[in-house]
């Protein structure tokens, strides 16, 4: 007797299977036309040069935007990221560059401290129940704060070599950040889409309260997902200010808008469930080629912010029309 | 429906025995001695606040009762929890089905006992969930069209359907379901209705909580009619009409 | 229901006393409290001096800061020194402006974050009569008892001179920018790029607009570098800017001139280092004194200039030694300190 149940998704017409589309399928499709349009715009576009910077300068902004992937999917947000970003790249130029500690020790350190910050937003989002939005835009400020407080606002420069080849090395002329950030999106949507930890994010994200009562460990994936988010945030930051050889409490200013914007262009639903870093990666992409285009054309960042604000709004209603499109079709 | 052991099993499945539940004054249940037997259909009739909703908890170990013994395959327990309860074999399907609406029908099967490869990584093995799941459905005759497809693009009836295959998944023996067929339509309602018939069949016993007379008379074997908390009355479904477990219910009908 | 009624008013009346209450609180804290002397009879100990800076995370502010500082300190005021809650919050700085006008400020020194977002509050210490003194960014309203600043304009003409005559008047330059909502960002970038139109017309100006931030500033040199190799100097409106540029210039093959704008101690520390040719410094400590200085004469109701420049300097490596040693050893500080 033949099974009516099959274990690949079937073929059907062309209709059938344009809602398998991957929600991250709309920012690679907006990426490709916006590289189309500039570079017809621009002969310094389709430079080996050029791309490989773009890749580089979008490294950090894809990074953090995974990290934040993480907490999205839980129907949580992660306001706090640059702040992080900011108070860990801080924290490595006072422990290496004014107190003389080892690369890998203020390294080490930093991360633990990510970690340490993440663990604090998981317990008061998921154990006292805070909202997150709140929690987290807490933290934008305080993490700065405190980052600000430690140097009283001065930025360290000269930071040690390995730092500074995490954010502007070359490995086989591919510049170090742009393989990191591909790494650090290839590992995390292997975790989200084939571990049992991001089945329950995602679960945790669709259906709370059904996830709990099926035994997944609600609490402690949560707060495990805010110290993901956390800890990518502080690699960003090293990173960052590796690249700037700048490394102070003003940082990444601002920089948590466009880490949401990113992941939510690639997909990402705020409202938890749906997503992956591959979206993020997307998403930085584009976003960095909107800026590279700007810079190119020397179009004013007020303009730049227009674009990047009208593509986000438009990308996430490409992902409710899909997601309609499905539902009328069956 | 046959395949009930004719005669009674020595050892039911599920027995209540002077179980009473108190919210503060207030007796929720009264008294409560039941028993219920593998591959037995039951329904639990009863107007509203007559105590089924609280019954239901019990059973499932959400509530503990203040006084009386729950036994299961004739050994008391003090049902601790849900998960305390599922051990023992009971699973609730519950009203909003306890899906995650964004995953597929196989992650959706296995949600919270997924199948891992060796190792500390948790790394699923999707091939063999998916394997057994497609087995598990074909068994109960359960149709979808593809185990990769996202639950929330399922009608209702396919919904219930899933929900009710996960709760039997593992072995478990009395599945507890309150109005299954409530928000669903005819044909639909009717493939559940299947559904439960051939879990009895396969000697997996049903406590259904429903207001559907219609559906009490097709597809139980018994039916329990609670009131104000206490049971009054107890029939074979054979023997009684729509119409007199109405009666029974109201009250207008004593035991 | 009866009760229900009852209730209702008694709420009523009890938020209307509470709000009359709150009203006059509030308006008697924002009358003019008695100033003590008033009118010439100074006495420093009494005085009360409000500095608003557009907040501390740039270290030239600290810089000016410490002018500030010092100034109140060798006249012996009190000085209380607020920016606004974050950066760039213009609103957040018009709410310190009233708060330190109702502690009862005897003048004010105010540093914009915005030339027109800060009118209103300009305008409030003048109904209050208590006197500006406006400090770096021009505010543009409002009564000013004085305009302490560099001479903006005049320094970025300075600024482009020094390029010009590093490339012998001809070539291509890439100008990174500030924020064209700052009159300071403006001023730079028009003192330099009309400077080239006029003089240099061989001179191509390529640019890069950013709102203040580091991160921009390097992208942009980056894309700009990458579609022109053939650019022969740098110059940046503030050093933020000046410092992101070094990694990115030490990874070109030719020598590309490298100019900034503020003579904040990181650039200079990289100047040290042999990392950057020149900077225009502002004279940042001068107009942090300055500004107190005059604040305290107009608290006196004494008179002032209108327009204090408080000049610039071109530091090159011959020097940016005596420029440090000039300053008050807290610069050397922060030069140690960030290098």
């Amino acid at each position: 007797m033949t099974s009516k149940n099959d274990t690949r998704s079937g073929g059907g017409s062309l209709l059938h299977r344009l809602p398998a589309f991957p929600p991250w399928g709309a920012a690679l499709i907006g990426a490709l036309l916006v590289a189309i349009v500039v570079a017809i715009g621009n002969d310094a576009f389709l430079t080996s040069r050029n791309l490989s910077n773009i890749f580089a300068q979008t490294a950090v902004l894809a990074i953090l935007a995974t990290g934040q992937a993480f907490v999205m999917l839980t129907a949580g947000i992660d306001l706090s990221v640059a702040a992080v970003a900011a108070l860990s790249a801080t924290m490595l130029g006072v422990l290496t560059v004014a107190n003389d500690l080892p690369w890998f020790v203020g390294l080490v350190v930093c991360l633990v401290v990510g970690a340490a910050i993440g663990a604090l937003h998981g317990v008061l989002v998921g154990r006292l129940l805070l909202p997150a939005f709140i929690v987290t835009l807490g933290g934008l400020m305080v993490w700065r704060g405190v980052a600000l407080q430690l140097t009283g606002g001065i930025n360290t420069t000269g930071l040690a070599d390995p730092i500074r080849w995490l954010g502007r090395g070359l490995v086989a002329g591919v510049p170090v950040p742009a393989i990191i950030s591909v790494l650090v999106v290839a590992v995390s949507t292997l975790v989200i889409v084939k571990t049992k930890f991001g089945v329950g994010l995602r679960a945790i994200g669709g259906a709370e309260g059904a996830a709990a009562r099926a035994g997944v460990p609600v609490l402690r994936y949560r707060i495990t997902a805010y110290v993901i988010c956390s800890v990518l945030a502080c690699l960003g930051g090293i990173m960052l200010a590796g690249r700037l050889d700048s490394a102070g409490g003003n940082l990444a200013q601002g920089f948590e808008l466009q880490v949401i914007a990113a992941a939510a262009i690639g997909g990402v639903s705020l409202f938890g469930g749906t997503g992956s870093p591959v979206g993020a990666f997307f998403g930085a992409i584009l976003i960095g080629l909107i800026q590279n285009g700007m810079n190119l054309g020397g179009v004013s960042p007020f303009i730049q912010q227009i674009v990047s604000g009208g593509i986000l709004v438009l990308a996430v209603g490409v992902d409710q029309f899909r997601k309609y499109l499905a539902r009328r079709i069956l | 429906m046959s395949a009930l052991n004719e005669a009674m099993t020595a050892v039911p499945l599920l027995e209540m025995r002077g179980v009473i539940k108190r919210f503060g004054g207030v007796t929720a249940l009264d008294d409560i001695n039941l028993r219920i037997d593998p591959g037995e259909v039951v329904a639990l009739v009863g107007d509203n606040g007559a105590g089924k909703s609280t019954l239901s908890k019990v059973i499932a170990g959400v509530l503990q009762p203040e006084d009386g013994d729950v036994l299961v395959d004739g050994t008391a327990h003090k049902i601790t929890g849900p998960t305390h309860a599922r051990s023992l074999g009971i699973e609730v399907v519950y009203q909003d089905l306890a899906l995650a609406p964004n995953l597929d029908i196989a992650t959706n099967l296995f949600l919270g006992r997924e199948i891992v490869r060796r190792g500390a990584f948790g790394w699923l093995n999707t091939r063999r969930m998916r394997a057994e799941a497609k087995e598990h459905l074909d068994s109960l005759d359960v149709n979808v069209p593809s185990l990769t497809t996202p639950v929330e693009r399922l009608s209702g009836g396919q919904r219930q359907a899933i929900a009710i295959s996960r709760a039997t998944y593992g072995g478990h023996r009395l599945i507890v379901m309150d109005e299954p067929t409530a928000a669903l339509g005819v044909r639909e309602t009717a493939k559940v209705e299947q559904l439960i018939t051939r879990l009895s069949e396969r000697g997996i016993s049903v406590l259904l909580v429903s207001h559907n007379m219609a559906q009490v008379k097709k597809i139980t074997h018994r039916v329990l009619v609670l009131r104000r908390g206490r049971l009054v009355a107890e029939r074979r479904t054979a023997d009684v009409s729509a119409e007199d477990v109405v009666s029974l219910i109201t009250g207008a009908r004593e035991e | 229901m009866k009760s229900a009624g009852r209730k209702l008013i008694t709420a009523a009346a009890l938020g209307t006393l509470a709000i009359a209450g709150l009203t006059a609180c509030s308006m008697e804290s924002t009358a003019p409290p008695a100033a003590g002397g008033g009118d010439g009879e100074c006495v420093p100990e009494d005085l009360m001096i409000g500095y608003v800076n557009p907040s501390v995370t740039n270290q030239g502010w600290i810089i000016i800061g410490q002018g500030a500082t010092d100034a109140a300190e060798e006249r012996g005021v009190e000085l209380r020194t607020f920016g606004p809650p974050t950066e760039g919050d213009a609103a957040g700085q018009v709410t310190v402006v009233q708060d330190l006008i109702a502690a009862g400020a005897d003048a004010l020194a105010i540093a914009p974050v915005d030339s027109s977002a800060l009118v209103p509050a300009v305008e409030e210490a003048n109904s209050a009569g208590v006197p500006v003194v406006n400090l770096d960014s021009y505010i543009d309203g409002g009564e000013l008892a004085s305009f302490v600043a560099t001479d903006n304009y005049a320094a970025a003409q300075m600024q482009a001179e020094a390029v010009a005559e590093h490339i012998n008047g001809t070539g291509k330059v890439i100008l990174i920018n500030g924020s064209q909502a700052y009159s300071t960002g403006r001023e730079r970038r028009d003192g330099f790029v009309e400077t080239m139109e006029e003089k240099y017309p061989d001179v191509t100006v390529l640019e890069v607009e950013t709102e203040w931030d580091a991160q921009t500033a390097q992208q942009g040199l980056e894309d700009l570098l990458s579609a022109n190799p053939d650019v022969v100097a740098v110059a940046n409106a503030w050093d933020g800017a000046t410092v992101a540029a070094v990694p990115v210039l030490a990874g070109e093959s030719n020598d590309i001139y490298l100019i900034g704008f503020d003579g904040a101690a990181d650039a200079i520390a990289l100047m040290l280092k042999g990392d950057v040719d020149a900077i225009v410094a502002q004279r940042l400590y001068d107009i942090g004194h300055t500004a107190i200085d005059t604040a305290i004469d107009t608290a006196c109701g004494e008179e002032v200039e209108e327009r204090i420049d408080t000049g610039s300097v071109l530091l090159t490596p011959d020097n940016v030694e005596k420029f440090i040693d000039e300053n008050p050893p807290i610069m050397r500080e922060f030069i140690e300190k960030a290098s």
